[in-house]
């Protein structure tokens, strides 16, 4: 069997190639590679809560295109695994600083909430405005029961209160 | 191929910066965004199980062609040349190179293809000719493997292991030397496919295991092991692997 010296050369010229094309792609690789969750990394007032996987913290705030007061939830996944996060029950009471509450429920005109997963060491924020059940003057703080937002974590109640701030 | 596999990389993020580059987002609330639904900002989408690796390898390969003859040629003279590797000489030389692979990666399951060259700096290949010229010596050679590969892996922690079945061709050549002014080209000319060189191509099945270590959730060390059981040769490789689905989808 006779190769000729050709078949060397073509691996140099290919390697060479090979080595430009390869590192564009490994930049471009680790540029889509997003930072991990840390844990702490969200500051809270509410101290939050911690599951076996889940991070949860709350903060409560307005916004002028909503006409109720806006939960925003703050997760992150200390698991090396993605976990289910279930944001679509969580039981929510608004109150004044009077004593009046009544409880709220989510505005979901497009029933988009449901469970989803998060992937392992991720992190991320989701805005959900509440409205009261009967009319209320003026809501001052959320109480919300997140015991539930780690979908396959045990499930009791873990209530965690935000003051709305405009 | 890499420069296939590249495009498609490159077109696969090109599309997606244009499917998020052209909406603006007026509302960061459920119920109210234009751009975005609940969970976008968190929850995964569609996965992109995809993943390539790269790094360097130590190859233990075996060399089946010993000696060949040809035409050589120079400007004035046609003969023929001997090449072979002197009795004795270790058949099992180490190459030392790199290897890229590239492939998709389920929780359980993986497939691609990986790309492996190695150069070896023995044994020498000695050159005669019939026309009477010295003896040239010449040392070392290089190895090509181009294989596909299926396995399964598992992960406990930050500490995955798996194995792996690579099969394809592997194209060893061992340098050959002619004596000055002498080519394999009529005339003595020079260029591509104008020298001499002991090869051989040979079917690869190669078996591989390996463990590898997670330093982010999309980027792992990985140390592999490979025997060609068709192939002749052994195989160390260690490599950086990027994933683009965190933790290969777990």
């Amino acid at each position: 069997l006779r190769i000729r010296r050709h078949a060397i050369f073509i691996d140099a010229a290919g390697a060479a190639s090979h080595d430009r094309s390869v590192w564009r792609f490994a930049i471009l690789v680790a540029a889509s590679c997003s930072a991990s969750y840390t844990p702490g990394m969200y500051g809270s007032s509410t101290g939050g809560v911690s599951f076996p996987c889940l991070d949860v913290s709350v903060a409560g705030t307005r916004r002028i295109e909503a006409t109720g007061p806006i939960v925003v939830y703050y997760l992150g996944n200390r698991c090396e695994h993605s976990v289910r996060v279930d944001l679509a029950t969580p039981g929510v009471i608004g109150g004044d600083d009077v004593g009046r509450t009544v409880r709220m429920v989510p505005y979901d005109p497009d029933r988009e909430l449901e469970i989803k997963p998060i992937d392992a060491r991720m992190y991320g924020e989701e805005w959900i405005e509440y409205q009261p059940t009967e009319p209320i003057d003026h809501i001052d703080w959320l109480d919300v029961d997140v015991g539930g937002v780690e979908a396959d974590a045990s499930q009791h109640p873990r209530w965690l209160r935000a003051r709305v701030v405009p | 191929m890499i420069r296939t596999l590249v495009t498609v990389a490159v077109a696969t993020h090109a599309t997606s910066a244009l499917a998020g580059g052209h909406c603006h987002e007026v509302s960061p609330i459920v119920g109210y965004q234009h751009c975005g639904s609940f969970g976008s900002r968190w929850a995964h989408g569609v996965r992109t199980a995809w993943g390539m690796q790269i790094g360097p390898v130590v190859e233990r390969i075996g060399l089946h062609v010993v000696s060949d003859s040809g035409t050589s040629y120079s400007p004035t003279a046609t003969t023929i040349y001997h090449a072979a590797v002197p009795p004795g000489s270790d058949l099992h030389p180490l190459g030392y190179g790199g290897r890229i692979q590239w492939g998709y990666h389920d929780q359980l399951l993986s497939a691609g293809i990986s790309s492996t060259v190695v150069f070896f700096g023995h044994p020498s290949v000695v050159t005669t000719q019939d026309d009477g010229q010295p003896p040239v010596t010449s040392h070392g050679g290089d190895a090509l493997d181009l294989a596909a590969f299926v396995g399964v892996h598992d992960r406990i922690g930050a500490l995955g292991y798996g194995a792996e079945l690579a099969v394809g061709a592997r194209f060893v050549f061992l340098y050959a030397a002619l004596p000055d002014g002498y080519t394999t080209c009529a005339g003595g000319a020079s260029g591509k496919g104008c020298y001499a060189a002991l090869g051989d191509t040979r079917a690869l099945v190669e078996p591989r295991v390996f463990v590898e270590y997670w330093l982010q959730r999309q980027v792992s060390m990985r140390l592999t092991a490979g025997y060609a059981a068709l192939g002749d040769g052994q195989t160390v490789a260690l490599a950086v692997a990027f994933h683009l689905s965190p933790y290969d989808g777990n």
